[in-house]
């Protein structure tokens, strides 16, 4: 419950449907919608001419910025899906970036479960690129014949995937920045979030297992790495800044990235969701304070019959008769 | 606002099951139990006094470790049980619960309880009602409620206080961007507009509904449920398959579980026009037995069910219930006919030529065909009688009950053909107009006009 899963579970039901109504010897009709995470919506749908092959198609806010990253998007899509049969790149479809045709009689379990990373693996280029920039800068660093000596540092990838959010990624010789830029609606979510957001800060220094993981630091004003894209824009009271450092140890080999990736691209989400299930967490609290409460009027309440006894024990003028 | 593009959600939370889906499909995208398996206990209130937080959280996947939270709040809370009760709760084990088909295997175990937190219809248990939707929006549906529309649906007859309780939580608890919600009747209704039988769309009509537990007969008039002429059946989805079952058990058959009996229902059985003439008919022609193979899970054993007369036996417990049961007897046409004559004369026509079927049990083959019969003789005799009682000619009264492809998550396919329409986002509630009015804002939804 506590972690989102980083595949999406509907695509891959949808897709294994179709597959097994494949293998049985009929195929679906399907159209259907799929919608995921920041402005992503899938699509499923039939090949006009033959019915055991699927298109899907992917529409995501952050594929511009994505795109704008460097050069290679495409390739570096397709290289995700180049190992397994069935599955190539074609036309995006009408309203969407992305188009893949799955040809049903040539895939794998294996495959469908990559098809429902579709979202991650397109979010990991601008990821990919930082991992390799890091390579050739810690070349450097080490080499020092070439060394500047000031800090060498690479470009800062900006991926924009939510109307106001954006994500920054910037490689160095020893490190990769990740910075997360948010912003809260809704006044209770803005107070929960900070708390969190706190917490993230906290934990680390607090509990000496989880050393190994990134370090996080929280800010209000855009931390510096982030500048080239920050410094132009007004500087806005409601903005936090979310900083990850990553150290090589997390993202050494291509699981580790893997790894890293679907944490960092779900992390707001991740957050969100946390934010509603403390919520929802608080409602139960309250539903069982107020419970209590009126237990408590129910038993201060004075049982109606002993006040009826009480009325007509009075006189006529309204004295009380005692005994 | 890119929240426009994104396609709405229809939710559609049931007695047993919950469809859940976006808008513009043809069928849910989930169709799960009502069903959350909550830690140890199946009252959260109590696990304050429960032995702290409990460690079991599966993560199978290998790049998502076990670790719930950084901090040791484990340890924290077992320290803190003793002298305080809120700092007790500091675990995370309200975040420890499945839903739907997951929350049924994880109550296999020893540490879940399961619990249905719909009954008849309505939410009785909040708080893990809460819960399920916060976990069938992030886990399955995978959307960010914030981006969304919501459109809900309400059984007939639902209190207003519990809409208003809905709107807190979605605008409250998950800041939805906007809510509708609809009556199940209506979206019923607005499903049968399907079907080539329908001419105009309108929103008049008698929708039987007949799901797992219970079947109601429901007229709504231009929109709106006449509830006081509702009427329930108790006869359902259930009743048939255990019919079935202890036709079985009579029979002596090897297999005669509940699954086997239930795969036959929906397998082999279909509505006759005639009792005596299907049985004189199978007499005959002993090709209409029909023979089930069970086979257990590992494909070994393999058991030989014959399949007879209850293929057109069990359905007709709607028609002649005294089959069955021993308590209620009136058969469902002469229900559907009390119910519409309990409503207003002036959309009683309405109500008889736009008889609208939803709901799984209504399933069977000629399920539509047998009532319109029956109905149509039960009308007829009135007519006949009033004629002869006053001299005059009627007009008549045509008899239609329609039934269509979408008839098994009517309800939800409704739903989805409504809230994919341009027009659906001026008919929500947004967050702006919450905020505004506050959760009576809920009580009143205009409806579609659709035509």
């Amino acid at each position: 419950m506590l972690h989102l899963r980083p595949e999406n579970l509907l695509v891959q039901k949808t897709l294994t449907e179709a597959w097994n109504a494949n293998e049985a010897g009929s195929p679906l009709t399907l159209d259907r919608v799929i919608s995921d995470f920041d402005y992503t919506t899938l699509h499923v749908s039939n090949s006009p001419d033959i019915k055991s092959t699927l298109f899907l198609s992917i529409k995501t806010k952050a594929w511009q910025s994505i795109s704008q990253c460097g050069n290679g998007f495409l390739e570096h899509l397709e290289s995700k899906y180049a190992e397994f049969p069935g599955i190539t790149a074609c036309q995006p479809e009408q309203g969407f970036d992305y188009t893949l045709s799955v040809d049903l009689g040539q895939i794998q379990p294996a495959a469908i479960i990559q098809l429902s990373l579709l979202k991650i693996h397109a979010m990991s280029f601008a990821f990919q690129l930082a991992f390799d920039e890091f390579g050739q800068l810690s070349q450097q660093a080490q080499d020092p014949a070439s060394f500047s000596g000031s800090d060498s540092s690479g470009t800062v990838r900006m991926l924009q995937y939510r109307d106001d959010e954006n994500i920054f990624i910037k490689p160095s010789n020893d490190r990769i920045t990740v910075i997360f830029e948010t912003f809260f609606q809704d006044e209770t979510d803005k107070v929960f979030g900070k708390v969190f957001l706190q917490e993230f800060v906290d934990a680390r220094k607090r509990n000496r297992s989880i050393q190994s993981a990134p370090q996080v630091l929280f800010s209000h004003e855009p931390p510096l790495e982030a500048a080239p894209f920050t410094s132009s824009r007004k500087l806005d009271k409601d903005r936090r800044f979310i900083t990850f450092v990553l150290f090589p140890r997390h993202f050494q080999t291509p699981e580790l990235q893997f790894s890293s990736v679907c944490h960092l691209t779900l992390f707001r989400n991740y957050f969100h969701y946390h934010i509603k299930c403390s919520k929802a967490f608080m409602h139960s609290r309250m539903r069982y304070r107020v419970d209590t409460f009126i237990k408590v009027l129910n038993r201060a309440k004075v049982d109606e019959e002993d006040e009826g006894e009480q009325q007509t024990r009075r006189t006529i003028t309204g004295r009380k008769l005692v005994y | 606002m890119s929240y426009l593009n994104n396609p709405a959600i229809v939710m559609d939370n049931g007695t047993g099951l919950t469809k859940l889906g976006f808008a513009g499909n043809d069928s849910p995208s989930w169709v799960f139990p009502t069903a959350i398996a909550t830690a140890q206990r199946s009252n959260t209130k109590a696990t304050g006094a429960s032995s702290g937080s409990s460690s079991i959280q599966n993560s199978g996947t290998p790049y998502f470790g076990n670790s719930t939270s950084a901090t040791s709040f484990n340890s924290l809370a077992a320290s803190a049980l003793m002298s305080n009760n809120l700092a007790g709760k500091r675990g995370t084990e309200d975040l420890d619960f499945y839903i739907g088909n997951e929350a049924l295997s994880a109550s296999q175990g020893p540490s879940y309880s399961l619990s249905y937190p719909i009954r008849h219809g309505q939410v009785e248990n909040w708080d893990h009602m809460e819960r399920f939707w916060e976990n069938s929006i992030f886990k399955y549906l995978r959307t960010e409620p914030e981006d969304h529309f919501f459109l809900l649906t309400e059984p007939p007859l639902n209190p207003p206080e519990n809409r208003e309780q809905v709107a807190e939580i979605f605008f409250e608890s998950f800041n939805c961007a906007g809510l509708y919600i609809a009556v199940q009747a209506v979206l019923a209704l607005a499903a049968s507009w399907t079907s080539s039988k329908v001419v105009d769309r309108s929103l008049t009509g008698t929708v039987i509904d007949s799901g797992d537990g219970v079947t109601h007969v429901i007229p709504v008039a231009e929109g709106y449920v006449i509830g006081s002429a509702i009427k329930n059946i108790p006869i359902a989805g259930r009743d048939i398959t255990l019919f079935i079952q202890s036709l079985l058990r009579e029979r002596g058959e090897e297999d005669t579980s509940l699954r086997t009996a239930e795969r036959l229902k929906q397998e082999y059985c279909y509505v006759c026009s005639d009792i005596v003439k299907e049985f004189n008919k199978f007499d005959r022609d002993p090709q209409k037995f029909a023979q089930f193979i069970v086979e257990n899970t590992e494909k070994t054993k393999r058991k030989v069910i014959d399949v007879g007369y209850e293929r057109f036996l069990a359905p007709e417990i709607f028609f002649n219930p005294e089959i069955a049961s021993s308590d209620f007897l009136t058969p469902l046409p002469t229900v559907v006919d009390q119910t519409i004559q309990a409503c207003p004369i002036d959309v009683r026509k309405g109500l008889y030529n736009n008889i609208v079927l939803s709901g799984g049990s209504t399933m069977f083959k000629d399920f539509g065909r047998r009532l319109q019969r029956d109905l149509k003789g039960i009308v007829n005799q009135r007519i006949a009688l009033s004629e002869s009682l006053s001299g005059t000619r009627s007009t008549g009264v045509d008899v239609q009950v329609i039934s269509h492809r979408r008839q098994r998550n009517a309800v939800w396919f409704g739903g989805s053909l409504l809230a994919q329409t341009a027009e659906f986002k001026s008919y929500c509630h947004t967050k702006q107009d919450y905020e505004e009015i506050g959760p009576e804002i809920v009580r009143n939804f205009s409806l579609f006009n659709m035509v």
